[in-house]
C-alpha cells in the first residue's frame, strides 16, 4: 500500500506550548481524511507541519515516501478564512493564477498561455466563470471559499490539505464544495479539517481525532458503534467538547 | 513661485526631489498599509534618529547613519516579528523610543555647539543636496525593478505570504528585501518630510488611492500621483509660508486622506440610493 503521507512520533512546541505530542498517522492514497477535535487541538499545527511552514521539535514526516523538502510537486492548501486579508486589491483569476507559481522560474515572469488556461477552466469546474474579473472583496464566503479550493487545485497537487473549508459558507455553497471534492478525490488525497459533522458522515472515508494527542484514527465504515457515537451527538460537543468522550471506546 | 522655481536651485532640487520621493513612497507606502506594516514604519523612522545622532557624534553624514539604524530596526522588528505579532508590537515600540533616546545621547556628547536637529525630525524639502537626490535616484531604481521583476511573486506574497512559501517561493528573501527597502525609502522620506512626520506622507496617499482603485497596479501608480501633488503643494505652503515642508506636507496628507474619505462615503450612499430608487 501506497501511503501518501507518514507522520511518526510528531511533536511541535510553539516556544514552551505544547501543540503536538507524539503524533503518529499515516494517510493512504486517495484517502479522504477528516480531521477533528477542539480548538487549540493542533489540528491547524498538524496541517502546516506536513507543509513545511512549521517546523517540528521532533518525529519524522514523509509525502509520498519523500523528505518534505525533496517533495518538489506543489502541496494543494486552503488556508483558514480568518488567514486572509479580504480588502486585498486582487481579482478571482489573479488569485487562482498565483497558483501556478513556482519557486524556481525566475525574473519578470509572466504567466503563459497555458496557466490561463488552467485558470479559466478551474473557474469552470465550479460554475463562478462570471466572478472571474470580480475584486475578492466583493464576494461572499461561500465564493470566496470556492475560489481558495481553485487556487490550491491550480497548482495541479496530489494532495490536498484544507483548513475548515466550510466555515463562514451558506449550506447551498457547503454542498458544492463537498461534492466537488469528492469528485477530484478520485484523484486527489485530500486532508480535511473541519468541525462540520454533516460533511463527516456523508463526504470523508476516515476520521482523527486530534488534541495534541491523536487519540483515533480509522475508517468510519468499519465500526458502526463509533459512527454512532461520533455522529450522533451534537456538532458542538466535537467543536468544542473533548472529543475522545466521543469516541471513548476507542481513546487513548 | 514659478518664476523662482528657474532661478534658485534649491527651488530646483526641491522640485526634483519632490518627484523622486513620490515614485518611491507611492509604492512602498501601497505595501505598507496593504501588509499593516504603519507601526513598524513609524519605528523604523524614529529608530534611525539613534542614526543621525551617530553621525554627528561620529563627524559622518548624519543620514548614513540613519540608513545603517533604519535597515537594523527594519531587519530586527521583522526577526521579532516572524515569531508573533505582538511581539512585533512590543519591539515596535522599544526600537522606537530606544532609537531616539541614543540619538540624543550621541548629540549631547557631541562636542562644541548642538547641530539643528530640527530639519531631521520636520524635514526640509528646499534644503536637500544633489547627493540626497542621487540617493533617491538609485532606491528609485532598486524599488522599481523589485517590483518590475517580481510582480507576480510578490503579488503572491502580499496577498498570502504562507501560500507562497507552500509554493516553494522564497519568502524570507522577499521578506527581508522588502523590509530593507521600507527602510530606505523611510530614511529618503525623512529628507522631506522628517522622522516624526514620515508615517503621513507614506500612508495617506495609497489610503487614499485604495478608496478609488481595486487593483494593486493602478493604487500604486494613482498613490504616486496623490503623493507628488501632495509634495508639490506642500512644497508650495513651505516656500510661501515659510513653514517647515514636512509640517505642510504632513497637515496637506492627513486633511486629503479626509477628504477623500468623506467623498467615498457620501458617493456610497448616493450609489446606495440610486440603487434602493431603481430597486422601488
Amino acid at each position: 500500500m501506497n501511503y501518501a503521507i507518514e507522520i511518526k512520533n510528531l511533536t511541535v512546541f510553539y516556544n514552551k506550548t505544547c501543540a503536538l505530542s507524539d503524533i503518529n498517522l499515516t494517510v493512504a492514497e486517495k484517502d479522504f481524511l477528516a480531521i477533528i477535535g477542539p480548538n487549540g487541538g493542533g489540528k491547524s499545527t498538524l496541517v502546516k507541519s506536513v507543509l513545511g511552514i512549521v517546523m517540528p521539535q521532533h518525529g519524522e514526516i514523509r509525502i509520498f515516501g519523500r523528505d518534505p523538502e525533496k517533495y518538489a510537486d506543489p502541496i494543494g492548501y486552503v488556508p483558514q478564512f480568518s488567514h486572509f486579508i479580504h480588502d486585498f486589491p486582487i481579482s478571482v483569476i489573479d488569485v487562482i493564477l498565483t497558483g501556478r507559481l513556482h519557486g524556481r522560474t525566475g525574473l519578470f515572469h509572466r504567466y503563459s498561455k497555458k496557466d490561463y488556461e488552467i485558470a479559466e477552466s478551474m473557474l469552470d469546474r465550479l460554475n463562478i466563470t462570471h466572478l472571474r474579473n470580480r475584486q475578492i472583496s466583493q464576494l461572499s464566503g461561500g465564493q470566496f471559499q470556492k475560489v481558495m479550493i481553485l487556487r490550491a487545485l491550480a497548482t495541479e497537487p496530489e494532495l490536498l490539505l484544507l483548513d475548515e473549508p466550510t466555515a463562514n459558507v451558506d449550506n447551498d455553497s457547503k454542498t458544492q464544495i463537498y461534492e466537488f471534492l469528492k469528485e477530484i478525490n478520485r484523484s486527489v488525497t485530500i486532508i480535511l479539517i473541519t468541525h462540520d459533522t454533516a460533511a463527516i458522515s456523508s463526504y470523508v472515508k476516515n476520521v482523527a481525532c486530534l488534541n495534541k494527542r491523536l487519540f483515533y484514527h480509522g475508517e468510519i465504515e468499519l465500526d458502526n458503534d463509533i459512527i454512532q457515537k461520533t455522529f450522533g451527538c451534537p456538532v458542538d460537543l466535537i467543536a468544542h467538547g473533548v472529543p475522545h468522550r466521543v469516541l471513548r471506546d476507542h481513546g487513548e | 513661485m514659478l518664476k523662482a522655481l528657474f532661478e534658485y536651485n534649491f527651488l530646483q532640487n526641491a522640485f526634483l526631489c519632490s518627484i523622486l520621493i513620490s515614485i518611491a513612497c507611492g509604492i512602498i507606502g501601497t505595501v505598507i498599509i496593504l501588509k499593516r506594516l504603519v507601526m513598524i514604519s513609524g519605528g523604523i523612522s524614529h529608530t534611525s534618529f539613534g542614526g543621525v545622532g551617530l553621525g554627528y557624534f561620529l563627524g559622518i553624514e548624519p543620514i548614513i547613519g540613519a540608513f545603517v539604524f533604519a535597515v537594523a530596526a527594519a531587519i530586527g522588528i521583522g526577526y521579532i516579528g516572524k515569531k508573533s505579532h505582538r511581539n512585533s508590537d512590543i519591539a515596535t515600540g522599544i526600537f522606537w523610543s530606544a532609537g531616539m533616546a541614543l540619538g540624543i545621547l550621541f548629540i549631547s556628547f557631541t562636542p562644541g555647539y548642538p547641530p539643528d536637529i530640527s530639519s531631521y525630525l520636520f524635514g526640509d524639502i528646499l534644503t536637500v543636496s544633489k547627493t540626497d537626490l542621487l540617493l533617491t535616484v538609485i532606491l528609485d531604481a532598486v524599488i522599481i525593478f523589485f517590483i518590475i521583476a517580481f510582480y507576480n511573486y510578490f503579488r503572491a506574497y502580499l496577498f498570502d505570504d504562507e501560500f507562497a512559501a507552500v509554493l516553494k517561493i522564497n519568502v524570507n528573501l522577499i521578506n527581508n528585501i522588502l523590509h530593507v527597502i521600507i527602510a530606505l525609502t523611510i530614511v529618503i522620506l525623512i529628507r522631506a518630510v522628517g522622522i516624526v512626520l514620515v508615517l503621513a506622507l507614506l500612508t495617506a496617499p495609497a489610503a487614499i488611492a485604495k478608496l478609488f482603485s481595486g487593483n494593486l497596479k493602478s493604487i500604486m501608480l494613482l498613490s504616486v500621483f496623490i503623493s507628488l501633488v501632495l509634495c508639490f503643494a506642500g512644497l508650495w505652503a513651505s516656500y510661501r509660508f515659510n513653514i517647515a515642508s514636512g509640517a505642510s506636507i504632513a497637515l496637506l496628507s492627513s486633511l486629503l486622506y479626509f477628504a477623500a474619505h468623506l467623498v467615498r462615503k457620501i458617493s456610497d450612499y448616493i450609489t446606495d440610493r440610486k440603487m434602493q430608487n431603481q430597486g422601488n
